[in-house]
């Protein structure tokens, strides 16, 4: 018997017996029929598994700088020096873990407006986008949290006034900042604290959402442009594995060379190592995502009548949040309704965060 | 004699037609450049360790690194580079060569979405061939 039919008995057993133990066909047959539209807003699709393409590298990234990374006051900020001098090739493995994140940000945000845009969040969608605004409420907080990580000046002074924020909430303000920081200021335990959020506590949460929100999409099935023929769209639709998948392969494969030409010709630095009594330094900035935010605070000013500037501020900033995330309840019109004013809101709010973004870095 | 499986079938009709878009020396090459372009840097960063480990036990006077390292931490910013030209010519290969990787991997995706497109087209996998 020749070396080619070896191999395909093996290959044949091999799929008897993983079929026998794990029913590899149904999820095969469930793949091949399930189908995704071709429309004209197709490309919006592919966002949500670019998201999870940048939250693996994260995952990846991340489990190999903790192989070096001490999260003590001591030792943060020269174990991530470490990582940049010593370890071989660790300043390109830290600078794919930070842009990396800033992709999968910017991915999360593209995602969600333009949901918003096409209006999936109809019903019968409306936890799906409910789960999205929790996921990329998470995924900020990874960003917030692995800020302070490098322990360096300016991550001390962003996570001074990130944390101070919800001090301006009447009642639980207070409470909320001593939580964040582990005591009435920054110290080693907000720094554990923030280490065990980010690598611990924030992942269990995100998969635990993300498995609800992509098994909502699998039982819900991806929603088709306002106003579409449904049997035309059916006509039109491909299957999922591989028709789907190929196309997919392609966004992955762009982007993941994106993603490490940007890691290597524009690595993050490290600042020196921070200081618990230095003053905050004049002119400190967020990252780019709170840009907008840190810009709407700084418009309010100290006193609004008899109430607190900032106090005004984080509550309407919360209001916004809240309209966000009930947006399919009060946009509750039936699917074949276009809803010009929702449309209208979607970018104005987009134009918002640019120009926020752009006021606040050359401010 | 193997008996012709849905995949054989599909070969032999579009060889006959002469438009046959991936031979198996295109699977052969998509599965090596994944395995290229995922493990091989992972493993490299391993294998690098365990150099440096083993140079770190050789020479007991590059033990004084940590603390060179520390007092720069202390003093002035990182700025994250090649630590070396070694290093730096090594990125730029990779580089290079990860999209020159892309750039056939998504050659060869086109052809094989070209293919699934048209036997999506045939519904060759629907049950009733309708």
């Amino acid at each position: 018997m020749n070396l080619k039919a070896n191999v395909e008995r093996i290959g044949h057993g091999l799929e008897t017996w993983l079929e026998e133990r794990l029913g590899v066909k149904a999820i095969r047959d469930f793949l091949r029929h399930k189908t995704v539209p071709r429309t004209k807003h197709t490309i919006w699709t592919y966002t949500g598994s670019v998201i999870l393409l940048f939250f693996s590298i994260q995952v990846i990234t991340g489990i190999l700088l903790t192989f070096y990374y001490r999260p003590t006051l001591e030792e943060a900020n020269q174990s991530m020096a470490r990582i940049m001098t010593e370890v071989p090739l660790g300043w390109i493995l830290r600078s794919v873990h930070f842009w990396s994140a800033s992709f999968m940000i910017a991915a999360v945000f593209v995602h969600l407006f333009s949901i918003w845009i096409i209006k999936s969040y109809r019903k019968p969608r409306e936890l799906t986008w409910m789960s999205g605004v929790f996921l990329l409420v998470l995924t900020l907080a990874f960003g917030f949290t692995g800020y302070l990580l490098p322990w360096d000046d300016l991550s001390l002074a962003a996570t001074k006034v990130g944390t101070d924020v919800p001090r301006s909430i009447p009642l639980i303000g207070a409470w909320v900042t001593k939580f964040l920081r582990g005591g009435e200021d920054i110290s080693g335990d907000t720094l554990s604290r923030f280490f065990s959020f980010h690598v611990t506590i924030l992942p269990l949460l995100l998969l635990a959402l993300l498995a609800v929100h992509v098994y909502l999409i699998q039982k819900l099935g991806m929603s088709l442009p306002v106003g579409a023929d449904e049997r035309e769209e059916a006509r039109r639709s491909i299957p999922f594995w591989p028709n789907f998948v190929y196309r997919e392969m392609i966004v992955w494969l762009v982007l993941f060379g994106v993603l490490a030409t940007v890691a290597v010709f524009l690595p993050p630095s490290l600042g020196r190592s921070a200081d618990l009594m230095a003053p905050t330094p004049e002119g400190i900035k967020p990252e780019w995502y709170f840009l907008f935010l840190f810009q709407t605070l700084k418009l309010f000013p100290a006193k609004i009548l008899f109430v607190n500037g900032d106090t005004v501020a984080t509550l309407l900033i919360l209001f916004g949040a809240i309209l966000f995330f009930f947006l399919p309840l009060i946009d509750n019109k039936p699917t074949e309704r276009k809803g010009k004013f929702i449309t209208l809101a979607a970018f104005a709010f987009i134009l918002y965060v640019v120009a926020m973004s752009i006021w606040s870095l050359v401010g | 004699m193997m008996k012709r499986t849905h995949g054989h079938r599909i070969s032999i009709e579009f060889r006959e037609r002469g438009d046959f878009p991936l031979s198996r020396l295109g699977k052969a090459f998509i599965v090596l450049a994944i395995v290229f372009e995922l493990v091989i840097p992972a493993t490299g960063l391993f294998w690098n360790q365990t150099e440096a480990s083993t140079s770190r036990r050789v020479e007991p006077a590059l033990q004084a690194i940590p603390q060179e390292t520390k007092a720069q931490a202390e003093v002035e910013e990182i700025v994250a580079r090649p630590k070396n030209i070694k290093e730096k010519t090594a990125i730029y290969v990779f580089l290079v060569w990860l999209w020159i990787s892309i750039g056939a991997l998504i050659y060869v995706l086109r052809l094989k979405i070209k293919e699934a497109d048209r036997l999506h087209a045939l519904k060759f996998f629907s049950p009733d061939g309708k």
